[in-house]
């Protein structure tokens, strides 16, 4: 098992930019660079607890009939 | 003072009362509203003003008084609505201006036509921060929505122009939107109440999204019962918003004679506790103390509930606007831009465990509610700062404006909890502060009555921010 290295928001970006199809002009890239290291930083927090297995996610979603517009 | 601009800075209730039997007319009402909002144009409220139509709906209702029907609830009170609300024959803006090449609405938001239908005069659409991504109520397209208690500083966000339209009295009710705390922010920094109901109560229905999954809509006012008013013509489920509980109407307007007798109120501590200026906490202990509440609870995991929130809203607004990313980036605010495209890169694994972390963070909250009814807790951690301040300073640590404005209402959101935010003035002449009055999911009565206590006894209060010459 290995463990995740350290975070680079700098690589991160050179490889999801194109292929997200997003250029990343030079005065965007300190803040984009800035809000990943934030993002990475709080996800450490959630990273760090241990949920089980059978915990489902929680976005929303009741399969139903649904009146379709027409 | 005119006696004229008297009119429009009276409550809901009292305009709707006076409406109702006759004392005044809905027209004369809309008409010193129209001329308050023209006085207080800069203050940067109102994007958008349907003069013909709400002088139109004003006549109807007028006509209806004539007529001997009952013109409903809301009889002629002024309302206004955040710029994201569809409101039939204007552009949606959401605050963007690349949403302004967007046709106009071709009908009302769910929540608008409510309104009208208990008798509300829709008088116009609300400055906001762009498409919601926002605490601060800064628009590089608009201008800033200005605190009305002193214009260099912010309002507050998303819902900026909403918090100003009610406590400047330039509206009765002013309808926000709340993701992470877009109407408990505002409500805070522009001392008006506002109401943030249940995740899934209210229906979405007709506004232009931001993050499905946090997404609420709700009324900010300068009185509870308003709050309460408006809140009850809008309850009911609705097939246009997949997010809506479709939970039975509760009326609540009837239920604040109650009180906050024999409910056991507590205070959050731990994470509530810390990180923001003393004035904040000091609010929150000025409440407890008018209410007797002297137990403290710790919400478990607040800060990880805060973080979860953060990537969640990354990932889904980003989701959202990557087509508007790719097409029309310089278009975008570029501190919004910047914010969305970081989020569209976030790996998708952080932001399924972080929904993960939302039902187990929800059933320890639930389990807190078996011991206490309502929680109280500060809704900023400082009062509004200066318009283009960057950062600020809280616990010695210094941060960035912009994202942290939320720092305490973002884990109450991320479940959905019902939450008024109530207005406290520490002393004369200084600016507001919020407390959250924060119930069980589905308690939104609660939560209102204990707010209307906190009214009563002088603790919570919404004053007419802008006073006519």
């Amino acid at each position: 098992m290995t463990s995740p290295g350290a975070f680079d928001a700098e690589k991160l970006i050179d490889a999801m930019a194109p292929l997200l199809g997003l250029a990343i002009t030079d005065a965007d890239r300190p803040g984009v660079r800035a809000h990943l290291e934030t993002a990475a930083r709080l996800n450490g927090l959630v990273e760090a607890l241990i949920i089980a297995d059978s915990v489902e996610p929680a976005p929303v979603f009741v399969p139903e009939m649904r009146e379709v517009k027409r | 003072m005119k006696q004229a601009m008297k009119l429009a800075m009276n409550s809901a209730t009292d305009i709707a009362s006076a409406v109702r039997a006759g004392r005044i007319s809905a027209l004369s009402v809309l008409e010193d509203a129209l001329v308050r909002i023209d006085a207080g144009a800069a203050l940067g409220a109102f994007t958008d003003l349907c003069t013909e139509r709400a002088r139109a709906a004003a006549a109807s209702i007028d006509a209806k008084v004539a007529a001997g029907e009952d013109p409903g609830p809301l009889a002629g009170v002024p309302v206004a609505v955040k710029n994201l609300y569809d409101i039939k024959g204007l552009t949606t803006r959401a605050g963007s201006r690349i949403n302004r090449s967007h046709p106009p609405a071709s009908q009302d938001a769910t929540l608008v036509a409510r309104l009208e239908a208990a008798g509300a005069i829709i008088v116009g659409a609300l400055n906001m921060g762009e498409y919601a991504y926002d605490f601060t109520g800064e628009n590089v397209h608009d201008g800033p929505s200005r605190n009305p208690h002193a214009p260099d500083r912010m309002s507050g966000g998303s819902s900026g122009g909403s918090g100003v339209a009610a406590a400047a009295g330039l509206v009765a009710i002013a309808l926000g939107t709340d993701t992470n705390g877009s109407i408990r922010v505002p409500s805070a920094l522009c001392g008006c109440f506002g109401l943030k109901p249940t995740y899934g109560r209210l229906p979405r229905t007709g506004t232009f999204p931001f993050v499905a999954s946090l997404d609420h809509v709700g009324p900010m006012a300068r009185s509870v019962m308003d709050l309460a008013l408006s809140y009850d013509a809008m309850q009911g489920a609705d097939i246009g918003d997949p997010g809506c509980a479709g939970r039975p109407i509760a009326p609540t307007s009837s239920e604040l004679a109650r009180g906050a007798g024999g409910l056991r109120i507590a205070v959050a501590g731990g994470y509530f506790a810390r990180g923001g200026e003393p004035a904040a906490f000091e609010a929150v202990a000025r409440a407890a103390q008018a209410l007797d509440a002297t137990k403290i609870v710790e919400i478990p995991d607040a800060g990880v509930a805060r973080a979860a929130a953060y990537i969640i809203t990354m990932a889904e607004g980003a989701a959202l606007h990557l087509d508007r990313l790719r097409s029309a980036g310089p278009d975008f605010d570029p501190a919004v831009r910047e914010r969305l495209i970081a989020g569209a890169m976030l790996p998708a694994a952080w932001v399924q465990k972080a929904q993960k972390f939302r039902r187990v963070y929800a059933e320890r909250v639930s389990a807190l509610f078996a011991d206490v009814d309502v929680i109280l807790a500060p809704a900023t951690p400082c009062r509004a700062p200066l318009i283009g301040q960057q950062s600020f300073v809280l616990d010695g640590v210094e941060m960035p404006v912009r994202p942290n404005l939320g720092v305490f209402t973002q884990p109450i959101s991320f479940i959905g909890l019902p939450v008024v935010t109530a207005p406290v003035f520490l002393e004369k002449g200084a600016l507001p502060l919020g407390v959250q009055v924060i119930a069980a999911p589905w308690r939104e009565d609660l939560a209102l009555r204990v707010a209307q206590a906190l009214e009563t006894l002088g603790v919570a209060t919404s004053p007419v921010a802008l006073q006519p010459d």
